[in-house]
Order: structure tokens, then sequence, then C-alpha cells
């Protein structure tokens, strides 16, 4: 028996199946941060992306075929959207991708291009039935787009709700479920529901039996697979949460402390490494409250701070596995706040492994602040003596430019000027970060103080500024007034006994530098040099890496490569320029590029292979409004993410209330956009006035907003957001239906085709996006986006008169 | 300004002497070689070419070592066609065979002879011991994989390198046993260069550590210590880099 499929039907089925793409999406991002490294989340985000471009070439092609198919499309499309997805789970582990062969293997090439392949997959599936409605119901599609929108922010919330409990597996099989729920919806008849019914029920003892017992594999070249080789190694903890995945190893031969002297006559204490995602944090130290055992403290370059200081107040930013809040205590802190970001970690330090460390994070003069550092700095109104911000990445990541993509908000020169503030007069920022060869970051990380001492008015930044290194760490100081005579003797002192050498301190030598761990030249003294003479400008131009100091408009603090230095870095490298990329950016542009093809190739070609005697005046149009539109709402989307991350200071709060926010307020405004469809009106003519005066006024009150905001708990924070991005996002919804409606009316044929086009220019704009911000800032990102809304515009009344006349 | 190491005076002339070398393993090897083994020796005289000497290793017991040790014995079967390019290659358990250049650059920097005698902390597939073998006295070398460490030993033995000894165990606090030694390498520093490893280090010594990611080694610290047992390090750039500093000097 043939049942008929209701609208609302449609629009269950959409919500639920738009519901599960972005969940999926979302872990497998997370999936992938665990396995490889996190830049492939821009590789995902894209690929999804194409699949839903790629879906709408398809209809396009075929829609003669499937238009009259609805139904089975949207009770099979789930269906395989599920099996897609649980077979890429297992084929993952068969392909056995390793992606730092890439550049030498060509068969790697291959096993990535099949990766590619079964990522897109489940996307072209799910994106499939969404476009197909828009094309089998084109007198609804601001109803459709509303369900699509509305569904995908429930599946934020979903993220949102299940993160904090579940693996991703766990997360897969619920999406499973919203799947097959998706299906069931659609389906028209008793067998098909059965089917639907008996999938959603199957896949619970698969899940509990079988699935959720497949493990998920690390690259072997990440630190903690390596660590798991050594004798006797065991993981002992292993928790998912919305940070990541942290590990606790316990391995008598597990040592680990970077900035340790070569001078050294201490032995390290037993300790276990921290992990998270793969990459290590730092080493629990076992501690039984006998100073004399952690005598080794005095020997780092992080024990510096202390000989200037006396008895301090001491505010630690990344407390993570407790060296420095152990650092310390052995060095007599007054009182020790440690802010810590990952709940997971703080709990498993003041529980598990509380008798173990010591006790170190629940002791009585330590405060323990589960927030990101910036919010904390933010919100305290305390002063600190000292402000200590440590390694934040493992020497593998370092080195390989993964987190050149990553957003560091602790790094720029509004942070430090904000560290300066929380410091009382005479306190001290301490700074210590892996020195990478050529220097990069521990230049760009000298002109960020330099520029944020100058802006809080210190006329003369080379008095309050000292840099030492180790042979693999450097430790930056900065003092809130100048360095004394006899701190500089202190360092002296402090740093001959310990093999450390001093790259910068007022008044140094050249002869001074270069003593104990010498380099070929003493890059980082001729730095600060030139970074405090009046060659500053010509500095950053010369030096062959990006080290100008990273602002809250350009938070892109690992990113160095220049790429108009690509040619310098050739002649000077060769080959053996490999391992001095930054991949991460290296795969953005290559990412960008690719799809740029791609895309290209599934816009242009379908056209003559259509059955639809092809019209070419007035597909310019189609064009220009359908990808000026993609663009510009993926650029606005990224580049307000990136803005309320600052207010509220947790990445996965952040992105989950953007986008969910976005999401769902776009598709109400899709429903405006269908009351007013029948009017003459072009209603998108204001909807973009309003967002330019959005724009407008939510850059102009960025910093009073980030004020108001810091004195919030969390989940206002959270609420205020939301409420501030709904006038922004509902007009941004109502173009898009807008412009579907207007082919709806006579030129049906193309709606697919206009699909992809959007599709494709959304990949695009997220690539785009983070490549002007990296070289222009953010702000350049939002102009864009408003100028684009503003051609979309006008393309739309072209797009009517056209309509008119045909 | 310094510019990239290039072809040097003295390239024309060591070649030459590869080149003999060359045809003299070939004879030596003659009828018995497979045109296989040939045909690996031709590029291994490439790779030294190309990737050694024209990068500035000049030593001609390295390079003669270089030339002799094959190693595509060293690599997993499925790599063996790349065992001789310009680059690291898995060799399973998350461990590399290193970039031959750096095998070569970090055997010369020891500055070793005959009498040597050297720790190597990190067997792996053995390729850097075989490489040390016909230069020095004896080689110790330790590995904490058992499953490395093991198929090592079989592989050195079988290749003839007597005068290495492999032991699986934790290279942190070295091999009292043998020690002192005139060098030490560290192929599994991570991040931490062990006390322990220094105390067995001679007076004049040398030990020399590879610095970056488990795949890529982005620089190598040279650590030296003098006759009174004063540690200094010297941070050595495996490619030279040329810095555009804006200076005016």
């Amino acid at each position: 028996m043939i049942l008929p499929l209701s609208l609302t039907r449609i629009q269950i089925s959409i919500a639920l199946i738009s519901a599960a793409l972005i969940s999926y999406q979302v872990v497998l991002v997370k999936v992938f941060s665990i396995q490889y490294w996190y830049h492939f989340a821009y590789l995902i985000i894209s690929l999804a992306l194409l699949g839903f471009g790629a879906s709408g070439t398809f209809i396009f092609l075929s829609q003669k075929l499937l238009k009259e198919r609805l139904p089975l499309i949207l009770f099979l499309c789930p269906l395989l959207f599920l099996l897609s997805i649980w077979t890429n789970i297992c084929l993952n582990r068969v392909i056995a991708f390793n992606p730092l062969m890439l550049v030498w293997q060509s068969h790697e090439i291959f096993r990535f291009l099949l990766l590619s392949i079964c990522i897109f997959i489940p996307f072209f599936f799910g994106a499939l039935s969404i476009c197909l409605s828009f094309t089998a119901v084109p007198d609804h599609i601001h109803k459709i787009y509303f369900a699509n929108l509305t569904g995908s922010g429930l599946g934020c919330v979903l993220i949102l709700l299940t993160v904090f409990h579940a693996g991703p597996y766990d997360i897969v099989f619920a999406i499973s479920i919203i799947a097959s729920g998706a299906s069931l919806a659609g389906s028209t008849s008793r067998t098909r529901m059965t089917i639907a019914l008996a999938t959603m029920i199957a896949i619970i003892p698969l899940h509990i039996f079988i699935f959720r017992h497949i493990p998920l594999e690390m690259s072997v070249f990440k630190d903690l697979p390596q660590a798991q080789n050594l004798a006797e190694a065991k993981k002992e903890k292993e928790l998912f949460g919305p940070l990541g995945l942290v590990t606790v190893l316990d391995s008598p031969a597990y040592h680990y402390l970077p900035d340790l002297s070569l001078n050294c006559p201490y032995a390290l204490p037993a300790q276990k490494g921290l992990f998270l995602d793969g990459n290590t944090v730092g080493a629990i130290n076992q501690y039984h409250g006998n100073t004399d055992s952690i005598r080794y403290m005095d020997y780092r370059t992080n024990a510096l701070p202390y000989k200037l200081l006396k008895n301090p107040d001491v505010l630690i930013i990344g407390g993570g596995s407790g060296t420095e809040i152990l650092n310390a205590r052995y060095h007599s802190a007054r009182t020790v706040s440690a802010v810590e970001m990952n709940r997971d970690i703080v709990h498993l330090m003041q529980s598990t492994y509380r008798t173990y460390s010591g006790e170190i994070y629940s002791a009585r003069n330590t405060h323990i602040v589960v927030e990101e550092g910036r919010g904390y700095l933010q919100k305290t109104d305390r002063r600190f003596d000292l402000i200590q911000i440590n390694l934040s990445e493992s020497m593998g990541a370092a080195s390989a430019g993964v987190y050149s993509l990553n957003e560091n908000y602790l790094f720029t020169t509004e942070a430090l000027m904000l560290c300066l503030d929380r410091l009382t007069p005479g306190g001290l920022i301490s700074i210590s970060l892996w020195i990478k060869y050529p220097p990069r970051a521990t230049i760009k990380i000298l002109a960020t103080a330099i520029d944020a001492l100058e802006k809080r008015g210190k006329e003369n930044p080379a008095s309050s500024i000292i840099m030492i290194r180790s042979w693999q760490t450097a430790t930056l100081i900065i003092k809130n007034g100048s360095f004394r005579r006899e701190d500089i003797e202190s360092t002296r002192k402090f740093c001959k006994s310990r093999l450390f050498d001093i790259s910068y301190h007022p008044g140094i030598r050249a002869d001074e530098t270069n003593v104990f761990n010498r380099l070929e030249e003493e890059l980082l003294y001729e730095a600060a040099i030139s970074l405090l003479s009046p060659q500053r400008e010509r500095f950053y131009t010369m030096y062959p890496f990006h080290i100008r100091p990273a602002t809250d408009d350009m938070p892109f603090f690992s990113h160095f490569f220049k790429i108009q230095m690509i040619r310098h870095y050739t002649t000077s490298f060769d080959r053996a320029l490999i391992p001095f990329m930054d991949w991460g950016y290296m795969l953005v542009w290559i990412t960008a590029c690719i799809l740029l093809l791609l895309g290209i190739l599934f816009i242009l070609v379908p056209l003559p292979l259509s059955h639809h005697p092809v019209r070419k005046d007035g597909l310019a149009y189609v064009i220009v409004y359908f990808g000026a539109l993609g663009m510009a709402y993926m650029l606005l989307e990224i580049s307000i993410l990136q803005q309320f991350i600052r207010y509220l200071y947790d990445p996965v709060f952040s992105a989950t209330v953007v986008i969910g926010s976005f999401l769902v307020y776009s598709g109400i405004g899709s429903l405006f956009a269908g009351r007013a469809g029948n009017t003459k009106f072009p209603v998108i003519v204001p909807a973009v006035i309003v967002i330019g005066i959005m724009c407008l006024i939510v850059f102009t009150f960025d910093w009073w907003l980030q004020n108001v905001l810091s004195s919030l708990p969390l989940w206002l924070r959270m609420v205020v957001c939301s409420l501030i991005i709904a006038p922004l996002a509902i007009p941004m919804g109502i173009p898009f239906p807008s412009g579907l409606s207007e082919l709806a009316s006579y030129r049906q044929w193309t709606i697919p085709w206009a699909w992809s086009i959007n599709g494709f220019f959304s990949v695009m704009g997220g690539s785009f996006a983070v490549l002007i911000a990296i070289e222009w800032g953010f702000t350049s990102v939002t102009i864009l986006a408003t100028v684009l809304y503003i051609i979309s515009a006008v393309m739309f009344t072209r797009l009517r008169m056209r309509g008119v006349k045909d | 300004m310094k510019y990239p190491l290039r072809y040097r005076a003295g390239t024309p002339m060591v070649f030459t002497v590869l080149v003999a070398l060359f045809l003299y393993i070939s004879v030596l090897q003659g009828t018995a070689a497979p045109s296989d083994e040939t045909e690996f020796l031709e590029r291994r005289m490439t790779m030294v070419k190309n990737q050694i000497m024209e990068r500035g290793v000049r030593d001609p017991s390295v390079l003669r070592s270089m030339m002799s040790v094959p190693r595509h014995k060293f690599v997993p079967a499925r790599y063996i066609p790349a065992a001789y390019d310009d680059n690291p290659l898995p060799i399973g358990h998350g461990q590399t065979i290193s970039q031959p250049y750096i095998v070569a650059y970090m055997t010369e920097i020891l500055t070793l002879n005959k009498k040597s005698k050297v720790l190597e902390v990190g067997t792996g597939s053995g390729y850097q011991a075989a490489v040390l073998s016909p230069i020095v006295g004896h080689v110790y070398t330790i590995e904490i994989i058992p499953e490395l460490a093991t198929s090592a030993a079989l592989r050195l033995k079988e290749l003839g390198y007597h005068n290495v000894t492999v032991a699986t165990g934790d290279g942190y606090y070295g091999w009292s046993q043998h020690a002192p030694y005139d060098a030490i390498i560290v192929t599994a520093a991570g991040g931490h260069i062990p006390p322990p490893l220094l105390g067995q280090l001679k007076n004049n010594g040398s030990m020399v550590i590879p610095v970056g990611g488990a795949f890529l080694i982005q620089n190598l610290v040279l650590l030296n210590k003098d006759k009174y047992g004063s540690v200094t390090t010297r941070n050595l750039m495996p490619v030279r880099f040329v810095p555009l500093t804006g200076r005016h000097d």
C-alpha cells in the first residue's frame, strides 16, 4: 500500500538527515584530530560541502529520472548515508593513510584519494535527499530550507549534549538512529517502514557488540603511540571529552621535562605521560610532599622568574599535568592560581592522580579555575606577581607546523596587554616556547611582547625584556617596569650555573650571547636588537618567516609561512624544505585549489549534458548570485565564530552556539522569505541592509561586548551571544530560498544547479575565510562578505527582471 | 650572506674516487651479484653523489661506508623501490629509517676513527649501526622495541657486521657495562637528554641528537664534553638556512 508523503513528513525527514549530517561532520573532525592532526578539519568541512555541491550536479543531470522518485530517495538516501558512515569507520583502518609520507610516496596519494572519497560519500547521499526536495517541491522551498537549517541547528545541540559523556562511536551511533528516523519519516509503504525500523533496531546490538569495540587508531607518528613503544607502557586512563581524548600512560621508561638543564645533578622522579588527542600535554610527576625530591625544578629555564621575585602570587595559564604548579610550590609561591580549560584533566588530577601527584591540584594555597586562560584574564580583577604561560604544544606538532591555522587568543598583542594589566608593579610574565630552527615562534612572541609594552605606554620596552634559552626551549620574561641591575646579575648567575644562554637582557653585548648552546648565529639576539630599533619594519619584511605580532584580528600565532617567500625557501632548503613547511596552511591552499578546479568542473560541465535546452542568457546571474551567497555566508559565519570565541572562551561551546544559532535563525529567516515571496518587493534588499548594519554594530562594539560579557556566567554568555546573532542570521536566511523560488517560477530545472553552485562556493568560502584572515585579518573577511551580499542583492533584481521578461 | 652548500671544487675528484670504488665493488661482487644488486649499487652511488656529497659531506670513510651498506636490506619489502630516495621511510612500530643524508651527516660530525667505541640509542632497522660499523672499533646499539631489536640483530649478523652488538632495553640508562663511549648517537631523545647518558660519555667525547618530530628531523644538536668534562651544545642545521635579517652591517 502506497502512503501519500505529506510536506510535514518531507520536512521531518529533511530535518533529521540535516541533523545527522552536521553531527557527523563534527564527529569526523574530532576523530581525525585524534587519528591524525587538527588541520584535517578543513579538509573534512570542504569534502562535506563538496558532497553537497556534487549532489546538486547529480540531480541536475538526472532530474527527469529522480524528480518523481522523491519518496524513494527520502527513504533510501538516509539508509545509504548510515551504511556509508559505518563502512567508513571500518575502511579507515584498512586504508591506513600516512599523511607524513604524502610528499614522497605516490601510493599515499592514492590512499588519500580513497580516504577523501570515503569522507565525501555519506555527505553526497545525505545532501541528495535535501536537494531533490527543493527540486521536487518547488512551491515550498522556504519550508524545506527551514527544515534543513533547523535540523542542522538541532544537530549542533545533539553534539553539545553528547560530547561530554560519549565517545566518537557513541555519537555515531546516535547519528545512525537519527538517520534511520529520517528514512522512516520518508517511507511511503509498510515494507519501507519495516526496513527503516528494522535498521534502527538492528543498529543497537551491532553498536553494543561490534562497532563500539573497534579501536580508534592513531597515526603511529603521534606522541602517544610513540610513548606506547616504551618498556611496560600501558594506558592507565582514557577520557573522551569536548576538548578531545585525554590519555594517561604509565611506563617506567617515560621521562619528560623539555627545559631541564644539562647540568642538572638530580634525577627525575617517576612520571606518567599526559596526552590530549595523542599529543603530549606534559608529565604527571610523582611527588610525596618532600621538596628535596623535586630539586630538579630549580634547573629549568622556567625557574628564572622565581629568582627575580620573592614568594610571588602566581597565575599559571595551562595547569596541565601540574609541573608548573609543582615548580611554584618548590619556589615557595605565596598563592598559586592555575587555569586549565580541560575539565577532564582537572578531574583526573583531583581524583585518580591526586595522591600520586602530591595533591598539587588540591593544595591549600592553590586555586584551580576551569576556564580558558584569556577569558579568566578578562574577567578577574586580581593582580599577580607572576603570570606563567606554558609550552602549549608538543615538539612534534610544533615542528610539523600543524597548528599554523589554530587561532590562539593568548599569544596576541591584546592578550599580553591584558596580562600586563593583571600584574602588580614589578610583576613578571613568563612564556616558554620550543625553539624551532630557523627561529620563528620565539621571535614572534618577542615582537608581540614589544608591541604590547609599547601599546601600554612603555617608552623603552628594551628595559623590560629578558630572554634565555636551553638547548631546545626559550623562556621570555616581560616585566611590568624595568629590570634592575641586580635582576640582570641574578639572571647571569642563574644561566651560567645551568648552561643556559641569555639571548637578550637590557644592555647585553653580542659577545655575551651564544656561549653554552651554540648556534651558527644567535638569531634571537639579532632579532631582539632589530625589533627594538627603528629597523623593525624592515626586519618584519626581510625575515623569511611571518613574525609580525599576532593580534585579535589576526590571531594565528603559529602561522609563519610567507607565501611570497616560497622561492626563497626552495633556494635555501631545496628538497629539505619539506620538514619546515607549515603544513596546515599549505593544506588549505592545496584544498582551495583542488576545490576551485572541481567547482568549475561540476558547475560548467553539466550544462551541455543537461536534458534541457540550455539558454545561456541569464545563467551568469545564477552563477554570481548563488556563488556570492554561498561564499558570503561562510565568510561571515567563520568571521563571527572567531570573534565570539573571545566572548565565550571555549572553542567547543563557541562553535556550537555560533553555528547552531546561525542555522536555526537562518531557518527562521527562510520562513520570512516564503511569506514575502509572493510580493513584488525584493525582500533581499532590506535583508542585505540589515546584514550590513549588524556587521557594523557587532564589530564596532567588539571591545565593549568583550568587557560586558566577561562578567557573565557561561550559560548567560551563550544565550546573549545567540541573541546577538539572531538579527544578523535571520536576514542571512532570506536570500537563498528567495533565489530558488525565483528560479522555480520560470527556470525550475536550474534549481539543483544553483544548489550545486552554492555548495561549491561555500566550500571555497571556508578555505578563503582562513586564507584572507591570515593575510589581512577577520575584519577584511567581514567586509568582503558584506560586499558579496550587496552584489547578490543586485544580482537578485537582475534575476527577477529576467523572470518577468521570460 | 650565506648560500646553500652546493657543488664544491673537490667534488669531481671525490666523485672519481667513488666511481673507482663502485667499479671495485662491482668487480668484487662480480659474478655472484645478481643484476638487481648491480642496480642497487648504481642507485647507491647516485644517492651518495646527489644527496650526500652535494650537501657537503666529505669524510671519505663515511662516503665509503654509505656506498657499501645495502640500505634496501634495511627497509620493509614494500619500501625497497624507495630505499635510496632522499627521504626517511617507515620501518614499523612508529619508527623510521632516517634520510640517507642525515645518517651520513650525523656520522661525519662525530669525527670517528677505527678505535672509537660508539653507543647508539635507538637501533631501529640497524642501518645507522651498519654505516658506523666499518668506520669504528665497535658499535653498541640498544633498542627498546624487542621486535625491532631482534630483526636488526639478525640482519646485521647476516650482512656481516660483526663489530655491532645489539641489545633490547631502555636506552635512557645507556649501557653502563661498556661505558665510557667516545661517541653516542641518540635517535630516540623524545625532548629530553638522559643524564645517565652524559655520564657514559668520555671526556672529549661527542653526542649527537636529532631534534624534531618522530618522522622529520629538523636540526641536530651536537653535545661536546671537553677534557675537563664541561658540556656545551651546538645546534647544527642539516640544511643551511639563509637568514634575511635586514641588518645594515
